[in-house]
């Protein structure tokens, strides 16, 4: 780990990220089975968003200006999009919870990256591979059957809004954290940022024009599926753009919450 | 009578976090103005006054008991078991003179009656003013706290058992994830069993895991054919708890033979 010093702090944090990503395989790997199955589960997990979004719509007429093709793609999106936050900061939750839990924060403190760092390249959970797996076999099967009208741009802008995606979920990972040494037992914190996500799950169109609205722009939850599935189906608006201000504004926020609840923390040990 | 101050004991732990107790608050008005949007468009673009026999308000209520059943039944036995026997602790649950089965049930006890009074009174207030349901009267809400009830037994019983699986398959994780696929799908958490063709819903309404979800929101929603339904779904999921108590009684004699532990 002695190289890594050398690096740039964003490139240190990668190597981080693999290097704890490597350490926990090794510590899964020790109970095979339960890694295997995990990964198995994964399947099964991806499988129900599109099993309720189908028992939904065979029932019904659907939403408006989504025929079922694409609410597939919205949902192999939906799939990918997930499988990505949960592979890159999936275990996040999980670690600031035990840390707290068990007065072993301090340690963090003590270490040679910023605490924030550590956490957030803690994060790897190799579960979401089936997720992704699955996610992009449906993406592109769904491209297949629909093309993407927005051509080549239109991947470009989707890999774009994914990583204003990625950026979003690492926002509401630091709020988990900063709340979490806030309060030391969140209980169901990661409940509520999971429902207040969820309203990214769904085409916009089932808002009204006024939350629609601040869905799409200022409280960015379109970026969680909406302006990543728009961008392979057509050309996006200007308002898709607003929404990336909106994360990037989001993720600022969270940091310096973050650091001034770091200055505030007292530790209880001794 | 140790086993009230164990409770006891569990919901004074719970109450030193009293921000955690006040989370549910927050998280129903959002899951409420979801589902409202939600199906609003859904019915009305359908231009269906029903759909698979759910009105609008039904559809909105079922999402929300779902989140109902929760505040009765959740518990995290199959974690906390799986990890004393993962960490060794599982040999001092062997020599302490209170069962693992009574000390997790306290806890469990403990986590729910707070879930009931923090969480399950204040939600079906508030889902009440913002959307009411003309169905619900005195008799759907006591026929849905005894089928929760009932519901919650049997929940815990399961989680037990898997955390006693951990004695054959050390981690049981993959399992506690396989346990909330097979709820949800088979429960009726993810999705009403009536919005399945009819010849799957009438295999899956007998199965246990329809007395954690299905049964009770049909009460709830005051869909059930009366008290003679509600009588014999009860004493089906009676039997359901009791061969679930079976299995865990049988598990747990030879998981005690099988169980090695180090130390002194």
């Amino acid at each position: 780990m002695k190289k890594l010093h050398n690096l740039s702090l964003p490139a240190e944090a990668v190597s981080l990220f693999f290097f704890n990503s490597k350490m926990l395989l090794m510590r899964m790997m020790q109970y095979r089975f339960n890694f295997i199955m995990g990964l198995l589960v994964a399947f099964g997990f991806s499988a129900l968003g599109p099993l309720a979004q189908f028992m939904l719509y065979s029932n019904s007429n659907g939403y408006p200006g989504w025929n079922w093709d694409q609410i597939l793609l919205f949902q192999a999106v939906l799939l990918l999009v997930n499988g990505l936050t949960d592979i890159l900061f999936g275990s996040v939750r999980g670690t600031i919870d035990t840390l707290m839990e068990r007065g072993e924060f301090d340690r963090m403190l003590l270490r040679p990256y910023p605490p924030l760092m550590m956490l957030l390249t803690s994060g790897f959970k190799p579960y979401g591979l089936g997720t992704v797996v699955v996610g992009t076999a449906g993406m592109l099967w769904s491209v297949i059957r629909i093309g993407v009208p927005a051509g080549l741009t239109g991947f470009v802008f989707f890999f774009i809004f994914l990583l204003a995606r990625i950026l979003l979920q690492a926002g509401v990972h630091i709020l988990y954290c900063f709340f979490t040494v806030r309060w030391i037992y969140p209980m169901r914190l990661g409940e509520i940022t999971d429902k207040i996500l969820a309203y990214g799950n769904y085409p916009m169109e089932i808002y009204p024009i006024v939350l629609r609205t601040l869905f799409t722009t200022a409280l960015p939850f379109a970026i969680a599926c909406y302006w990543p599935a728009k961008a392979l189906l057509g050309p996006v608006s200007w308002t898709a753009f607003t929404a990336l201000g909106g994360t990037i504004l989001f993720v600022l926020v969270t940091v310096l919450l973050w650091k001034h609840q770091l200055k505030s923390y007292v530790s209880g040990g001794g | 009578m140790i086993f009230p101050t164990m409770v006891l004991m569990g919901l004074k732990r719970i109450f030193r976090y009293p921000w955690g107790l006040l989370m549910s608050l927050v998280i129903d008005p959002f899951i409420l103005i979801l589902n409202i949007f939600l199906f609003k468009t859904l019915f009305s673009y359908s231009g269906k006054a029903d759909i698979a026999g759910y009105s609008l308000e039904a559809m909105v209520w079922y999402y929300a008991c779902v989140q109902f059943i929760w505040y009765w039944i959740w518990n995290f036995t199959d974690r906390n078991v799986g990890q004393r026997i993962i960490s060794g602790d599982f040999t001092l649950d062997l020599i302490r003179p209170v069962s693992l089965f009574t000390f997790e049930l306290s806890r469990a006890v403990s986590l729910r009656l707070s879930g009931i009074v923090f969480e399950f009174i204040p939600s079906i207030i508030l889902y009440s003013i913002f959307v009411p349901y003309p169905l619900m009267t005195f008799t759907t809400i006591f026929q849905f706290c005894i089928s929760a009830g009932i519901a919650f037994f049997m929940f815990y019983a399961m989680n037990f058992l898997i955390g006693l699986l951990g004695n054959y398959l050390q981690n049981t994780d993959a399992l506690q994830a396989v346990k909330h696929i097979i709820i949800a799908t088979l429960g009726g958490s993810l999705i009403p069993l009536e919005f399945f063709p009819d010849a799957l819903t009438n295999v899956l309404i007998r199965l246990p895991f329809a007395s954690l979800f299905h049964w009770p929101l049909r009460f709830f929603l005051g869909m059930g054919n009366g008290w003679g339904e509600f009588l014999t779904q009860s004493v089906t999921s009676l039997c359901w708890l009791g061969v679930f108590l079976l299995i865990n009684v049988l598990l747990w004699k030879r998981a005690v033979r099988r169980f090695a532990g180090f130390g002194g």
